[in-house]
């Protein structure tokens, strides 16, 4: 059936990046990646439940941390690979580019409000406050608000195209929210605490509490890529429909 | 260990509110986005078994 792809074995994008292939192979890899996500989050609760100690400081509150921190890097690494697809529409004009945004959009969206949400419950007992109007918590809204913007444009508009277009650039002009996520514990006197892991620098928090978020990181990340990979499927099929090889999926089902 | 009981693990040493309103949340969404993206993927072949259909006839 690809026989003319598979014989220039150099360069694969192209071929993977057709739709009837990227289906097919983002087929077998949901299950595996969500079965990752699964066995993952199911040994980070149990470090962060069972083995990471009770903080001196925090009490049991702290323990919001193994959730918040996953969702709130993820917010923004969903960010950073969404604007990279639609930057990747804009020079290769791929379809799959879009569709990859298109289906980035909502997880990303779930993970800030997640962020958020855990963080004003992680805030209260830490802080005194749910919210405060500081750099890293506003921005972090804004960062909502850009995945809710680039969703609400793109069903704005009915030309296909001229919709991957439009929200493709809103896109790329909202990367310039992340660095300003990132850095602002650092920019900005913030009532959010500094990084308790960054490069080149040795973590500032117990070794099991540690192991439990960077296992519940990568429970979040592996989770991010099934679902996102799951909703490109959808909207493969939602938008070739009428398309021979889908019409011949659905001769195989019937 | 830290729990001597389920009562003490459930209690989260007085946070309980905070630390299950905050894991409770993020399992609501996974669900929510999980049961979401079965519907939405069974619409999508459904409609792909009606345009073969429409497409047939």
């Amino acid at each position: 059936m690809h026989e003319t792809t598979s014989a220039r074995p150099g360069f694969r994008f192209f071929h993977y990046a057709s739709p009837p292939e990227f289906y097919r192979l983002a087929g077998k890899a949901v299950p595996a990646f969500a079965t990752l996500a699964a066995v993952l989050a199911a040994v980070g609760l149990y470090l962060g439940f069972f083995v990471a100690p009770t903080d001196a400081q925090q009490g049991e509150a702290y323990r919001i941390m193994f959730v918040h921190v996953p969702a709130a890097w993820m917010a923004m690494f969903v960010y950073i690979i969404m604007a990279f697809w639609a930057a990747l529409g804009f020079i290769l004009n791929t379809r799959i580019s879009a569709i990859m945004a298109n289906a980035l959009a909502p997880t990303g969206a779930s993970m800030a409000f997640l962020a958020l949400w855990t963080g004003a419950l992680w805030g209260r007992p830490a802080w005194g406050t749910y919210w405060d109007w500081d750099a890293r918590m506003t921005s972090t809204l804004i960062l909502l608000f850009l995945y809710m913007g680039f969703m609400a444009l793109h069903s704005a508009i009915d030309d296909l195209r001229r919709a991957d277009r439009a929200a493709g650039v809103l896109a790329l002009v909202g990367v310039v929210n992340v660095p300003i996520i990132y850095f602002s514990v650092q920019w900005w006197n913030s009532l959010h605490q500094g990084s308790s892991i960054s490069l080149g620098r040795a973590p500032t928090i117990a070794a099991p509490m540690l192991a439990a978020m960077l296992v519940m990181a990568l429970a979040f990340w592996m989770y991010c890529i099934a679902a996102a990979l799951s909703r490109a499927r959808a909207i493969v099929l939602e938008r070739e429909r009428g398309a021979e090889w889908v019409r011949a999926l659905a001769g195989e089902q019937a | 260990m830290n729990w001597g009981s389920w009562r003490e693990f459930l209690n989260m040493g007085g946070y309980a509110g905070y630390v299950w309103g905050a894991y409770g949340v993020v399992a609501l969404a996974v669900i929510l986005e999980v049961v979401g993206l079965r519907a939405r993927l069974a619409r999508a072949r459904r409609a792909s078994v009606r345009g073969r259909r429409r497409g047939a006839g």
